[in-house]
């Protein structure tokens, strides 16, 4: 697991010893064959996004008129109604409380678990680790019907509480990477404290995590852009429009605005906005995240 | 009861756990009390795993063996194997279920050809390659949603960016219906679930050529191995259980597609891009078939387990256990 969780990093630093190697020839070829293939699928990739992005500053007529065309003035009305009409706003904010709540939640669960697992002998300790390693591979998908049931059954259907217990029980991700970074901990760091009579809380709080931190910051930043992407739950748990999460609230705004396609892009912008800033300012975080995920699951 | 028993179930390659051996841990009090620790630090996330995992992993299994309609507790009723009799002879059910075999298996070519096209070539260190990088891996922090919302629009027959685009490269005789038309509609969602995903997998395989040692590229070209010979000789044995990892990888992550059909296509034109998923959904939720809609689900569930045995089986076992 070391491997993958160091490799983001390494990455950089190999790129950044070769770049100012000297053009060889053979460097000419490459580049003549590469940077076309580079540029092109950049493009495929980054057109979708960038069309979005200037068409919501297009009024519908203009959009219409033609399709890529940049805006030729800072057209704002898209922005008003999509958060004045089409309550945009009260989408962000549930995205906003169910993705904090259930981020904060999954890490005290997660960071204990895998202290437990890291720190502790018991019965039975392979036979639960098996458990919620099989939790990872559940695909969501086959899981939303007799969730749906369940959560009538407990009587929290359309409340924020359905979607939030139901992320509190994929703590299964944290587990297994926290395990791994907090077996990394120096047993005589962890050992030390013990003799000085620190019991297991003390060590927890005061020298695992503080140790572990960027670990627990990468599973921190990847659940939190899992659930702010998540659109099963919320389409099966949530009825009320006022608490639509942003996922489903713009897929909402595509029935209920389906000719107002610049309204419909305020949206998508809104909603891409947040987990591109993130991705923006801790890519090494989230793609550190995404790697042990990918492997753990 | 005693900590020197459940020292046996841990795995070898663990260091000795901290303080083990130490006298006074099996000490009836300091059991009890270690019990209580344990019970603190694991329980919570024990807890909610059980009743909002496996709960509903369990109910989806039963629920299939029953014809409940979903509303009232008191109309289930035991039928056995009914509902998988009846879907045994559900046409679009076995349409659904080839969908999803088309999809895994476009998506094993079309990702890991790119993903290891894509790790070769950034792995030349050509200037700008980190960048390129980041732009690769862009559309795998982007919502499913957003992704079908804004392909939706964009491959609207009329207004849409598609079509004028194929008219301006000189292909106007490939314009046309995209995802209403059945021949197209799976490809084009298959292209976009690549769209969306390449990247990771991408990245796992560059992962695995950094870990690679210069040495043995270096060798290859003192032995007089060009760069394709380097690549097709020495690094692809070398990454060849990565790419099965990848491969099994993408084939499970196909299973799980529902999002891009349920919001771009509700599964038609005429179910032409049904998957189980999808099918699964309608009967539990539309057509309030939650016994029938479950036995679907639970379909996926089994080639799921089937595909994730084999990886957990390959790739994890030496690493946790």
């Amino acid at each position: 697991m070391t491997s993958d969780t160091v490799s983001a990093t390494d990455i950089e630093a190999r790129d950044s010893g070769h770049s100012s190697r000297r053009m060889s020839m053979a460097t000419v070829g490459k580049a003549l064959l590469l940077y076309p293939i580079f540029l092109g699928l950049s493009v495929i990739i980054l057109f979708p996004l960038v069309w979005m992005f200037y068409s919501s500053f297009k009024s519908n007529a203009d959009i219409f008129a033609d399709v890529f065309a940049l805006p030729n003035s800072l057209y704002l009305d898209n922005y008003k109604q999509v958060f004045q009409l089409a309550g945009l706003g009260s989408f962000f904010r549930s995205s906003m409380i169910v993705s904090l709540v259930s981020v904060v939640g999954l890490l005290a669960l997660s960071t204990t678990a895998a202290y437990a697992f890291a720190f502790m002998e018991f019965r039975g300790k392979t036979f639960l680790f098996l458990l919620f390693l099989l939790g990872l591979m559940v695909p969501p998908q086959a899981l939303i019907i007799s969730g749906y049931g369940w959560m009538t059954v407990l009587g929290i259907l359309d409340t924020y509480w359905a979607l939030i217990f139901t992320y509190f029980g994929w703590s299964a991700f944290g587990i297994l990477v926290l395990r791994d970074a907090f077996e990394a901990v120096p047993r005589e760091i962890s050992d030390s404290a013990k003799v000085d009579g620190a019991g297991h809380w003390a060590r927890f709080w005061y020298i695992v995590l503080p140790l572990a931190r960027p670990s627990t910051a990468t599973v921190a930043i990847f659940l939190f852009m899992w659930i702010w992407n998540d659109f099963l739950y919320p389409l099966v748990y949530l009825q009320s429009e006022e608490r639509y999460t942003l996922p489903l609230g713009i897929m909402f705004l595509n029935g209920q605005y389906a000719p107002e396609w610049g309204l419909q892009m305020a949206g998508l912008t809104v909603a891409t906005a947040v987990p591109l800033t993130v991705y923006y300012f801790l890519q090494k975080q989230f793609v550190r995240g995404l790697m042990a995920g990918a492997l753990k699951g | 009861m005693s900590s020197n028993q459940m020292t046996t179930i841990v795995p070898e390659q663990q260091t000795p756990s901290p303080g083990s051996g130490t006298p006074d841990r099996t000490a009836g009090r300091r059991d009890g009390h270690r019990k209580r620790e344990l019970v603190a630090f694991l329980g919570p996330a024990l807890g909610f795993y059980v009743a909002f995992m496996m709960v509903p992993l369990l109910g989806t299994f039963l629920i299939s063996f029953t014809d409940w309609p979903g509303f009232s507790l008191d109309q289930i009723d035991w039928v056995g194997l009914d509902n998988f009799r009846e879907l045994a002879d559900d046409g679009v059910f076995w349409s659904a279920f080839r969908h999803n075999i088309f999809l895994l298996l476009g998506a094993i070519v079309l990702n890991t050809g790119l993903a290891l096209v894509l790790a070769l070539a950034l792995d030349q260190h050509l200037r700008g390659s980190s960048f390129f990088r980041g732009v690769f891996l862009m559309p795998t922090v982007i919502s499913l949603v957003v992704v079908a919302l804004v392909f939706g629009l964009g491959l609207s027959p009329s207004l849409g960016f598609i079509n004028p685009a194929f008219e301006a490269v000189g292909l106007g005789r490939f314009a046309g219906e995209w995802l209403g038309d059945p021949d197209r509609v799976l490809p084009m969602i298959l292209l976009l679930d690549t769209w969306s995903s390449f990247g990771l997998y991408m990245f796992l395989l560059i992962a695995r050529l950094i870990a690679i040692p210069k040495e043995l590229r270096e060798a290859a070209a003192i032995d007089g191995a060009g760069e394709l010979r380097t690549i097709w000789y020495v690094i692809l044995p070398l990454l060849r259980s990565t790419l099965t990892m990848v491969m099994l990888l993408i084939a499970i992550n196909s299973l799980k597609m529902f999002e891009l059909v349920y919001v771009m296509t509700s599964g038609g034109p005429n179910h032409a891009s049904e998957v189980i998923a999808t099918w699964g959904y309608f009967q539990g939720f539309t057509a309030t078939r939650v016994g029938y809609g479950s036995a679907t689900l639970v379909v996926l569930l089994v080639l799921t387990f089937i595909l994730a045995t084999i990886y957990v089986r390959k790739f994890r076992m030496q690493d946790d256990l």
